[in-house]
């Protein structure tokens, strides 16, 4: 028949192991997050204490006390072990000599009650019972302290020395939750572990016949800590989400930026198929005004309007979709059809600085996952770029050359080959930092948001310099799973 | 004299056919042609007129066809357009003897004009070396007495001037040079200045 000892520390003990169970899980999946499995070890720990005290509640024997106290000790190593663990790894202060002060002499204490006879620091020698929550408890009535038990005591006392000076520490950083984590965090292992200080003392010098019952105030603790470990990772899923809103945003203004660059030779396109329906209209206009109208030659003019238009639109559709706000997007794209796209765009500069644009790619390449607009903005920067090149170093051979194969079983490579200057031995491997550039108007962001825009496909963009002149960008992209 | 026609050059399909279209419809002659190779080889035999053709275009561009119609002593103005007229290119076009340079958006206006302009400048043009061709066929007909005649009295020397130089009476030149007026069609001694003037090289 159980009563509401059992229950309240079966409720400790389930509760605790639940929560290690938690943390140990966040820990295994973010290896980055220590603390976590700092408290995880603490958490079992002081499940362990649970059972033991149940165990010592329930002794029959002073022998059978003797031998639960003896885990109890152990368990409350791994407790203040655990909490030292943890206070080093999420608070990141206070001094770690005393945190190995306090481990070494709880060390002390474990190997003097498990190594040598039972009872090296508290032998109780006689056992009463006392009604508790209705039900009767095993308690000390009579007990013999020996040194060792002052060393448990001192380990208390450092314990709470060296909380007590990393919980100051870590009020007294800038940091905006630093404070509040220091209060919440800090206090309830001071409050813990004073609570639990008191009640040993208390039963260890039979000033009051109780029970162990230490754990059910750890529960406290390890509710504060779990609400700031949870706390963070709410807060880093947040940082998360936000440092992918601003890669798209910044993606977003160097879209623009790149499309500002082009303005001037995008008018221009935009100029032919205006230009050739305003002619095609001057000419009609003259020729219904004559006798007889060649009805054949109208029909072929406003053919040609319409195809004229059609590009218009067509032109404005590629700029709005390039200039289009938008976050990443994965889904099979095939590159044929946006690597043309993105030459297009391009195609009046170069012509317009006598650059020849090369396009090559295998049929059978599969579709990559991709977000279009983005992997538009890499190739068509990376196109500005190599013109810009040939461009400024006035080159006899003067082209740009796209071109994509598979190199992979998942991964497809596009390179984008110029004949420019290539790119200074010093510049090299900074060109993708930010704000590092080579051009009098160049912000220098283009190749960073790149790299970014790269990488977060799952991807890779490096360069290298050719043998011979220019120089070589290259980026993976994964190819798509076929659809299911 | 044949007739005269407009060639429009423009590796854009679309730009081109509205070109064609607009100067039909201002009553001129057009030949279209797509690209540079194409306009070459479908005048090897240019007649007069002008040539209207885009400055960037594959392949063979405006600029260097402009070289190689001069290489071929093909002498029709050409007015260039461009939809982005960079300073160099404009001036080197214009150094090359190009007539207008022109930037899209297009005037039509200005377009016309220039195409006008153009058909004047290569008429005249024309008219010159008609002028020029038919003197030369004078010269051809004039002995070497008469041409040694020729040239000093456009040098500005008299009749005894002359007489002297060659060893002859005064009497005998007269009858010289009234023959190689006669020969050279011309009246007077100014026209007779002017007609060896154009048949003269022109100054490099």
């Amino acid at each position: 028949m159980h009563g509401t000892l059992f229950v309240v520390w079966t409720m400790v003990g389930a509760t605790s192991l639940t929560l290690a169970a938690v943390h140990g899980i966040v820990w295994l999946l973010d290896r980055r997050r220590s603390p976590n499995l700092a408290f995880c070890l603490l958490a079992v720990a002081v499940a362990g204490i649970a059972r033991t005290e149940f165990g010592l509640a329930r002794a029959a024997t002073v022998e059978e006390y003797a031998q639960w106290l003896r885990w109890f000790y152990v368990a409350s190593f791994g407790a203040t072990a655990g909490v030292v663990l943890f206070v080093r790894l999420y608070f990141g202060t206070g001094r770690v000599w005393l945190g190995w002060v306090v481990v070494l002499l709880r060390g002390l204490v474990v190997a003097g009650n498990v190594l040598a006879p039972a009872g090296s620091s508290w032998q109780v020698v006689r056992l009463d019972r006392i009604p508790v929550f209705g039900e009767l408890a095993a308690v000390s009535a009579d007990a013999v302290v020996r040194p060792l038990q002052w060393v448990a005591t001192s380990a208390s006392f450092v314990f709470l020395a060296y909380v007590f000076d990393a919980t100051v520490a870590l009020w007294r950083r800038p940091e905006r939750d630093a404070r509040r984590k220091a209060a919440l965090v800090g206090g309830a292992i001071i409050g813990t572990r004073l609570a639990a200080t008191l009640q040993a003392q208390l039963i260890v010098w039979g000033i009051v016949a109780m029970p162990v019952m230490v754990s059910p105030a750890f529960l406290i603790m390890l509710a504060a800590m779990t609400y700031e470990l949870c706390r963070d990772i709410v807060a880093s899923a947040h940082i998360e989400k936000e440092a992918h809103r601003l890669r798209d945003e910044l993606a977003h203004v160097a879209r623009v930026g790149t499309l500002g660059e082009l303005s001037g030779s995008l008018a221009h396109e935009l100029n032919q198929p205006l230009g050739a329906i305003l002619r095609n209209a001057e000419a009609a206009k003259m020729l219904l005004d004559r006798h007889t109208p060649d009805l054949d030659e109208l029909r072929a003019i406003v053919a040609d309007i319409r195809a004229d238009d059609q590009r218009a639109a067509a032109i404005i559709e590629r700029m709005r979709g390039l200039l289009k706000r938008k976050s990443l997007e994965l889904h099979a794209v095939s590159l044929q059809p946006l690597v043309q796209e993105v030459l297009a765009l391009v195609r009046n500069d170069a012509a317009a600085r006598r650059v020849t644009l090369d396009f090559a790619m295998p049929e059978e390449l599969p579709p990559v996952a991709a977000d279009r607009v983005q992997v538009s903005q890499v190739l068509l920067n990376l196109l500005v770029n190599g013109i810009d090149a040939v461009s400024d170093a006035n080159a006899t051979v003067r082209r740009v050359a796209v071109e994509a194969r598979r190199t992979g079983p998942r991964t497809v490579e596009v390179t984008v080959a110029d004949s420019g200057h290539g790119i200074s031995p010093e510049i090299l491997p900074r060109v993708f930092e930010p704000f590092v550039t080579t051009k009098a108007k160049g912000l220098g962001i283009g190749l960073a948001v790149s790299r970014t825009i790269v990488e977060a496909h799952g991807g890779r963009l490096w360069a290298h310099n050719n043998d011979r002149s220019g120089a070589t960008f290259r980026f993976t992209l994964p190819i798509a799973e076929p659809a299911t | 004299m044949s007739h005269e026609y407009v060639s429009v050059v423009d590796d854009d399909g679309l730009v081109l056919r509205s070109l064609a279209r607009l100067f039909e419809a201002h009553g001129f002659s057009v030949r279209a042609f797509s690209s540079a190779r194409d306009f070459l080889e479908g005048e090897s035999r240019p007649g007069p007129g002008c040539i209207v053709m885009d400055l960037s275009m594959p392949g063979l561009n405006g600029l260097e066809l402009q070289q190689a119609l001069t290489a071929t002593a093909d002498s029709r103005p050409v007015i260039f357009i461009s939809g982005h007229g960079s300073v160099p290119s404009s001036v080197e076009a214009m150094k090359a003897g190009a007539v207008d340079f022109l930037t899209k958006p297009l005037d039509e206006q200005k377009l016309l004009g220039a195409v006008r302009i153009a058909l004047q400048k290569d008429r005249s043009a024309r008219e010159k070396d008609a002028e020029r061709s038919a003197i030369m066929d004078r010269l051809a007909t004039l002995t070497l007495r008469e041409r040694q005649v020729l040239g000093r009295v456009v040098a500005g020397k008299l009749n005894k001037q002359i007489a002297a130089e060659l060893g002859t009476a005064e009497k005998t030149i007269k009858v010289h040079r009234a023959r190689m007026m006669r020969k050279m069609a011309v009246d007077s001694l100014a026209q007779l200045v002017r007609a060896w003037t154009l048949s003269q090289p022109p100054a490099a």
